[in-house]
């Protein structure tokens, strides 16, 4: 099936249009229309809002909450948690506005789970000391997501445009001007004229093998705003989350540790303890042994990998997760998506028996550079959640601060583009002469002659997996890195020169789609490799085994910016980390962080 | 390798520029017993049939992207494991009584235009400009937290032939988010609610098929959702006639 | 935006797809047999009100074999009835009890059962001694 034509431009005027439906993109949307009720917005979002990844978040967001909580204790354990790369003014702001938006989620109809006199409950997470972080069961990202879009529902001036591929932005001497792309059920184009947009298209976990995430997260959003130039700050670091299933990667959440759950290596022993996370008792001890950082619990894994001290599976090699001891209650009441995921993929009940996990690649911390207000250096554009930096998860996010960060960050971008969509003059007649030249090369990709020894996008894409798995894994040397890099600019001169395609039809192409997705995967991959290889420390998620395997505060204490040229390799530059009051020192978990501390 | 039992999935395909009705594919490929019938879809997709076209995302029964009928059965395609469909072949089609865009994606618009109509959304009762959380007991959550479980798949409406004979009715998934707010001590909106509730197409034209509620992967229990509300809406009616002026 | 071209699926022979539609196509035509029922019941009445030579003949066609077939086929219709119902009827009940600790679904199955059984019990002892 062949496309017959290229299909006319439809050309659409409207104030504000917010890129994705997941939990940033409806936080933005929701508070752009509160802000200004006049405003014409339109959502768009490549999936049904409710589908957006946000809805597979399991454990939780975080906010100061309980008597024996603090902004400055939350401060403290994202900024340390984040090993001192994070922007200080940026995450006090965030620390304070997180329960003002939980709350405000909450007057939504956000189904929290209670404590028995009807106040919000909340769970111990990884790298926190105190109980933050609220949850609705294990199912807090999918009770968040529908919240957020059932209350969008409630405000016809936001209109959606859903199933809406977005793949340009257009730009002119004002800005930002237009965004662009394909209607994915017929196939034809759009464009909608808007003076502001809000970028909110999530991470890109999907550029390697193993990983939690869903099938849309390949991160197009970073790379379209970055062919603008606009800088993606601090692409280097990629969150394992330390227990996935081994395979699939579907998360088995925080959420079990934090309500008491255990690691064991191949021997049962609780091996975290040899890592600097112990002792074992008394328990349980907030940041320390299964409540440490993500970072630390995925090298302690690749660790014990290394020491043969894993158990074997089908899927590769694993530690197990023991929840036995919380008893079949707590499971049902607590964590019961993870137990019928557990039943369903594995035919293991976790009343009964250990989970097998291991890490898999889970989070973006890097991401488009923007203000505490989400602009960007591209007037107009805004971004927001896991496609932006704003500068609070440094080189380590913490669990359940990216929930909160959707929210907070995702109004106070709403806010700043509903402000700018009224004050900039109208794009003018000339954009949709600009848009189609855009849309020509997508559309070439369908004409082109079907040629046997193209790849396949599937092809392409296992070889980009490959190479971001050698070589921009948990741990990194220059060699990996180096190859990494070489083997991406391969793999992007072979995308150029073009992918075999069977399906070459309009009407919801996901064969097409795919492709289109595949050629930012690859530049964001490319991205990465660069900015790693250039970071020349050790810090948080990004740790090296050759020579610069600690961490240089007196070199590194700064976030790359990656600079993306069309086709060749990005240019990395650095720039300082903005402190406010926590001054960067050793980064301690266990017994021994507990007595730093309390100093 | 080599030596991986394989399988047939069997296709019903259509697309909008073939001039003709949906046909049958059958593809054999190999199979693990521990992979989803999504995992099947896909490695048909990326190896033997880019053109095959089907909506995913989460891979884990939670975004509700994947639904298909398996067997004659709606059915999440990520959800199933081969193991469990083996020897086959396996029968794959578009879920029931939704309009097909091609292949195994359905034109999902007409629910998704029904849920505001359902009034599927939270109305604030009290001060909407409080920054504290309000409280709510575990048991008033309980009272709701079923319905509120529905990730808006639409098994339950290819489940249900009322909803394939008479398009206008609501259905069981916007039947129970009505429901879901309703039960909740926070919403003020079940006045609102009332007239798409006690309409024809709402309550009504359930006749208690009951099969919603068996498909639904996520327990939300549709059928008990709608027919309670049965119940209330004849209250209702008969309390507006007896108090005349009951009504504002 | 404008709509795709679809493929609009038709409804026929939908009670054929799954042995639930058929079961409920089952449940609903049960009705029909109990309908009939009424029907005899009420000609019984005619009958009576005709006179006592009438009465004799009703109650000579309820115990002739298509009389008694009929009634066959009612009982199992009333029994099938009753299955199907007292499965669906907690569905159609308001939530009953306090919150936090609502009646089971399988107490008022199991006790719907009791009562009719119960009420059966009693109109078949009213009928056999009673009477
Ligand atoms: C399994 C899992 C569990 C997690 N659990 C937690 C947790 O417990 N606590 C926590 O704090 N964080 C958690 N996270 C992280 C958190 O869920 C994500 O960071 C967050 O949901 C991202 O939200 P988002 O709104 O930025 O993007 P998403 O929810 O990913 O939404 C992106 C949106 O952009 C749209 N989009 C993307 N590209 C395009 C395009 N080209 N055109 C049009 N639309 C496009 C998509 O359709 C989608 O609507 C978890 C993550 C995973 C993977
Ligand atoms: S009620 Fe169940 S079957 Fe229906 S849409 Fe919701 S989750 Fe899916
Ligand atoms: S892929 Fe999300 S529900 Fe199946």
């Amino acid at each position: 099936m062949t496309a017959q034509r290229h299909p006319d431009l439809r050309v659409i005027d409207c104030d504000l249009v917010v890129i994705g439906g997941g939990g940033a993109g409806l936080r933005a949307a929701l508070a752009a229309t509160v802000a200004d009720p006049s405003l014409d917005i339109v959502l768009v979002s490549k999936v049904v809002p409710m589908r957006s990844h946000t809805v597979a978040a399991e454990g939780g967001a975080a906010a100061v909450l309980r008597e024996d909580d603090s902004f400055e204790q939350h401060f403290e354990d994202t900024v340390s948690g984040g090993e001192w790369l994070c922007d200080q003014a940026a995450v006090e702001a965030f620390v304070a506005a997180c329960p003002r938006e939980l709350a405000q989620l909450e007057r939504w109809g956000c189904p929290w789970s209670r404590r028995d006199d009807g106040r919000v409950q909340t769970r111990f997470f990884g790298g926190m000391r105190v109980q933050r972080t609220w949850f609705a069961a294990d199912r807090t990202g999918f009770h968040m997501l529908h919240t957020l879009f059932q209350t969008s529902l409630r405000y016809p001036a936001i209109r959606r445009h859903d199933e809406f591929f977005c793949t340009n932005l257009l730009v002119d001497e004002h800005g930002l001007a237009g965004v662009l792309g394909i209607d994915i059920a017929t196939g034809h184009p759009v464009l909608y004229r808007a003076r502001a947009a809000v970028l909110a298209t999530g991470g890109a976990g999907r550029v390697y093998a193993h990983n939690t995430n869903a099938g849309i997260v390949t991160g197009e959003g970073m790379a379209l705003a970055a062919r603008h130039g606009v800088a993606l700050r601090d692409m280097e670091f990629v969150q394992w989350h330390p227990t996935a299933l081994p395979g699939s990667g579907i998360l088995i959440t925080e959420g079990c540790r934090g309500e008491g759950g255990v690691l064991l290596n191949a021997e049962g022993r609780r091996y975290l303890e040899d890592y600097g996370l112990g002792p074992l008792e008394p328990w349980p001890r907030p940041r320390a042994m299964e409540l440490g950082p993500r970072d630390r619990l995925s090298q302690a894994f690749w660790h014990e990998d290394r020491a043969g001290r894993t158990i074997t599976t089908a899927q590769g090699n694993a530690v197990l997760l023991d929840l036995r001891h919380l008893g079949p209650r707590r499971l049902a009441e607590r964590l019961p998506m993870i137990s019928e995921v557990a039943r369903r993929f594995l035919g293991i009940d976790p009343v009964t028996a250990p989970i097998p996990v291991r890490p898999a690649v889970h989070y973006t911390m890097g991401g488009v550079a923007t203000d505490l207000d989400g602009s960007t250096t591209l007037p107009g554009l805004y971004a927001a959640g896991e496609c932006a930096s704003a500068g609070i998860h440094g080189a380590n996010r913490l669990g359940s601060n990216s929930l909160a960060e959707l929210l907070v960050f995702g109004r106070a971008a709403g806010e700043a583009a509903a402000v700018r969509a009224r004050s900039a003059p109208r794009p003018g007649e000339a954009l949709a002469a600009e848009a189609r030249a855009c849309m020509a090369p997508w559309y070439a990709m369908l004409e082109a002659a079907p040629a046997a020894e193209r790849p396949r996008v599937a092809t392409l894409r296992n070889a980009m997996h490959a190479a971001m798995e050698d070589g921009v894994g948990i741990y990194r040397d220059a060699e990996g890195m180096a190859r990494a890099c070489e083997a991406l600019a391969g793999l992007r001169a072979a995308y150029r020169d073009g992918v075999a395609l069977d399906d070459r039809s309009l009407a919801f192409n996901t064969e097409w789609l795919s492709a289109i997705e595949l050629g930012h995967s690859l530049q964001l991959a490319e991205v990465m490799a660069h900015a790693a290889l250039a970071r020349r420390e050790s810090r948080g998620a990004h740790q090296r085994l050759d020579a610069w395997r600690a961490r240089d505060d007196a070199g590194f204490l700064v976030h790359s910016l990656a600079w993306c040229a069309a086709d060749g390799p990005p240019r990395i530059e650095h720039a300082p980390v903005k402190l406010t009051r926590s001054v960067p020192r050793e980064r301690v978990y266990g017994g021994a962080g507990e007595r730093v501390a309390l100093d | 390798m080599s030596e991986r039992p394989t399988i047939v999935i069997e296709v019903r395909r259509w697309h909008p520029d073939a001039e003709q009705p949906p046909w049958w594919q059958a593809f054999e490929l190999p199979y693990r017993e521990d992979q989803s019938l999504l995992e099947a879809l896909q490695h048909i997709k990326d190896e033997l049939d880019g053109s095959l076209t089907f909506r995913w995302s989460c891979r884990m029964a939670i975004c509700g992207s994947c639904g298909c009928m398996v067997d004659g059965r709606p059915e999440l395609s990520c959800h199933l494991l081969m193991g469990d469909l083996a020897p086959g072949p396996v029968r794959v089609e578009p879920l029931a009584h939704f309009p097909v865009i091609r292949d195994l994606v359905i034109d999902q618009q007409d629910v998704l235009d029904k849920l505001p109509v359902a009034g599927a959304y939270l109305v604030p009762g009290d001060d909407t400009s409080a920054t504290e959380p309000s409280r709510q007991t575990p048991a008033q959550v309980a009272e709701y937290a079923q319905f509120a479980q529905c990730i808006n798949c639409l098994l339950c409406y290819s489940a249900c032939p009322q909803y394939g004979l008479k398009p206008d009715f609501l259905g069981p998934a916007a039947l129970a988010l009505m429901a879901r707010h309703d039960a909740d001590s926070r919403d003020a909106g079940q006045a609102e609610r009332r007239e798409a509730r006690d309409a024809t197409s709402g309550v009504w034209d359930c006749t208690l098929v009951g099969h919603c509620t068996e498909v639904c992967p996520q327990g939300v229990d549709p059928a008990r959702a709608i027919n309670r509300n049965k119940g209330a809406s004849a209250r209702d009616y008969l309390l507006d006639l007896l108090l005349p002026g009951r009504r504002r | 935006m404008s709509r795709p071209r679809t493929w609009q699926p038709d409804m026929r022979g939908w009670w054929r797809r799954d042995p639930a539609y058929r079961q409920y196509l089952l449940r609903e035509a049960t009705s029909l047999a109990i309908g009939a029922y009424v029907l005899v019941l009420l000609a019984g009445l005619g009958c009576l009100l005709l006179g006592a030579q009438a009465w004799a003949a009703w109650c000579r066609w309820v115990l002739s074999p298509p009389g008694l077939v009929l009634q066959a086929v009612v009982f199992a219709a009333a029994v099938l009835h009753a299955v199907s119902w007292f499965r669906l009827m907690p569905l159609t009940l308001p939530p009953l009890g306090p919150p936090g600790r609502r009646v089971a679904d399988r107490t008022l199955h199991v006790g719907a059962w009791a009562a009719s059984l119960i009420c059966s019990a009693g109109v078949l002892g009213w009928l056999v001694w009673g009477a």
